[in-house]
């Protein structure tokens, strides 16, 4: 007897009390995969942006290192070899890795850093030939061997400012509006590394790595 | 109905109670959130400051390689063409395009070792204002009991703020000093004092001998004892008397004497220049920072 009372106690929810409370969850709910949603949408923003940051850290770094090891080859008087030059295209005489050589990374060679527009996105490439004396390479593009050279892609349509990749400086001038020092001029070489989202991508996110190499090893001027 | 009568929810207390502790701590959070996101953006401007300051320390070690001079100061302050300090500052802006003012030359402190000649302009980076000031004073080698003497050297007090210590000319001329190196009552110890007194005339003084030719020969004169001048400064070992000795010739000796000297210097002395780099700036809430990085730059004909 008491069972059955107790039984007949349990009045449970009403049909008012469970619509409300269900609408209440699904608000909850949406809006808890509307958050996840804004979450997931800035943390793939977020991981392209530290990948094209850290790419364009990396590239910098790797261009400060060869510089620095930068050497001087047969026939020219510093690591750049003579020539003008420009503010999107740069190429430094260094050791460079190669299969045949007597060890990976170093063998004498040069290495190339440019950029090549195409309408309106621009990518980093660089460039890389075996050998000491200096053959002039070829259009700034991946797959161009000119003259023994080999280039690839390494920063793909998100370089932003190509033509303000490189500044120089020299004894008489420094600053953009001097004019393009030739080769042997170049005391030092300052590196502005822009990289952004590519235009039409929903994201968007822009940074800039700055660095700057002098030349230790330049030849008594 | 009896069910409803008998909730009786909960007192006024109770519910203020629970809404300041509530309050409270919804405070705390939102405190701890605004230090949290100070904290990062300072963080943020230490670390573009820290690179600016590598940056400049890695352009100034772009100067002039074998030249043996002070690359980083700026004697010429009266002078309308730019001096080391403007084009290092145009080297770290170098389109023009993050607003920096134009360089700003402090006076030289006489009387202080080292000399040094804080110099500073301010740039925009990511919407934050940097002042970047610099110090600098050179060491030099010495060759054959030469050693380059500039106005900011490292090791001599400057005795004049506008050209510089020990014997002086007019700033950006040469001159020539007969100095005690350590002993000045022993002749022995006397050393030749380059005194180059101008940076940017340094290099005309070394390439182009005919202006220190013409200072060193003024200096010892024609009219002179020179065989006593060099037996009581030098003995018959060292620059000056075989300086001398090629003057007893005449004058064409000693041009060919300081001919010597003035490319034994140029080729054979070295330089070390300290540089100690400040960049301070203002943080979003007013608050002053700044960061400092040294290195030494050495510039040698090794």
């Amino acid at each position: 007897m008491s069972v059955r009372r107790v039984a007949a106690d349990e009045r449970g929810f009403t049909l008012i009390e469970m619509l409300v409370t269900m609408t209440l969850g699904v608000m909850v709910l949406f809006a808890i995969l509307g958050a996840f949603e804004v979450f997931s949408t800035s943390a793939a923003v977020t991981d392209k942006a530290t990948a094209a940051q850290d790419a364009a850290r990396a590239n910098v770094r790797n261009l400060v290192v060869i510089m620095r090891q930068g050497r001087v080859a047969t026939g020219q008087t510093t690591p750049i070899p003579a020539g003008t030059p420009t503010r999107s295209d740069l190429v430094v005489a260094a050791y460079v890795s190669s299969a045949t050589g007597p060890s990976p990374g170093a063998v004498m060679g040069w290495v190339r850093y440019c950029a090549e527009t195409t309408g309106s996105q621009s990518s980093l490439i660089v460039g890389v030939r075996a050998g000491d004396a200096y053959l002039a390479p070829g259009t700034c593009s991946a797959g161009d061997t000119t003259n023994g050279w080999s280039h690839a892609v390494v920063l793909d349509g998100t370089l932003q400012n190509p033509t303000r990749l490189f500044d120089y400086t020299t004894s008489a001038c420094t600053g953009a509006a001097c004019p393009l020092p030739s080769g042997p001029e170049v005391q030092s070489v300052g590196i502005r590394l822009a990289v952004a989202t590519k235009p039409g991508a929903d994201e968007t996110f822009n940074s800039v790595v700055r660095d700057a190499v002098s030349f230790r090893n330049r030849s008594s001027s | 109905m009896r069910g409803l009568a008998d909730e009786q929810g909960f007192t006024v207390i109770e519910v203020l109670v629970a809404a300041t502790l509530l309050v409270v701590s919804v405070l705390a959070t939102l405190s701890l959130l605004d230090n949290a996101t100070k904290t990062t953006g300072v963080t943020k401007q230490r670390d573009v400051a820290n690179a600016v300051a590598q940056e400049m320390i890695e352009r100034s070690a772009g100067g002039r390689y074998t030249l043996a001079r002070n690359d980083l100061t700026d004697v010429d302050v009266a002078s309308a063409q730019p001096g080391p300090a403007d084009r290092l500052r145009a080297a770290m802006d170098p389109d023009v395009d993050q607003a920096s003012t134009a360089v700003t030359p402090a006076t030289p402190t006489s009387g202080t070792l080292p000399v040094n000649v804080p110099q500073s302009w301010t740039m925009q980076r990511k919407n934050t204002t940097y002042t970047v000031s610099y110090r600098a004073c050179t060491s030099s080698d010495a060759y054959q009991q030469v050693y380059i003497a500039g106005p900011f050297d490292c090791g001599r007090a400057s005795t004049n703020p506008t050209s510089g210590g020990g014997t002086t000319t007019t700033a950006g001329g040469c001159g020539l000093g007969v100095a005690p190196a350590s002993n000045a009552g022993n002749p022995s110890t006397l050393i030749v004092n380059l005194q180059v007194l101008g940076i940017t005339s340094l290099s005309s003084c070394l390439s182009t001998t005919a202006p220190l030719f013409t200072a060193i020969c003024n200096l010892l004169g024609t009219s002179v004892s020179l065989s006593s001048l060099q037996a009581s400064l030098l003995g018959s070992r060292g620059l000056l008397s075989n300086m001398l000795g090629g003057l007893i010739g005449g004058q064409v000796g000693c041009q060919n004497q300081v001919a010597q000297v003035a490319a034994g210097a140029r080729n054979g002395i070295g330089t070390s220049t300290r540089l100690a780099v400040t960049v301070g700036w203002t943080d979003l809430q007013g608050a002053p920072h700044a960061i400092s990085q040294s290195s030494l730059i050495r510039r040698g004909t090794v």
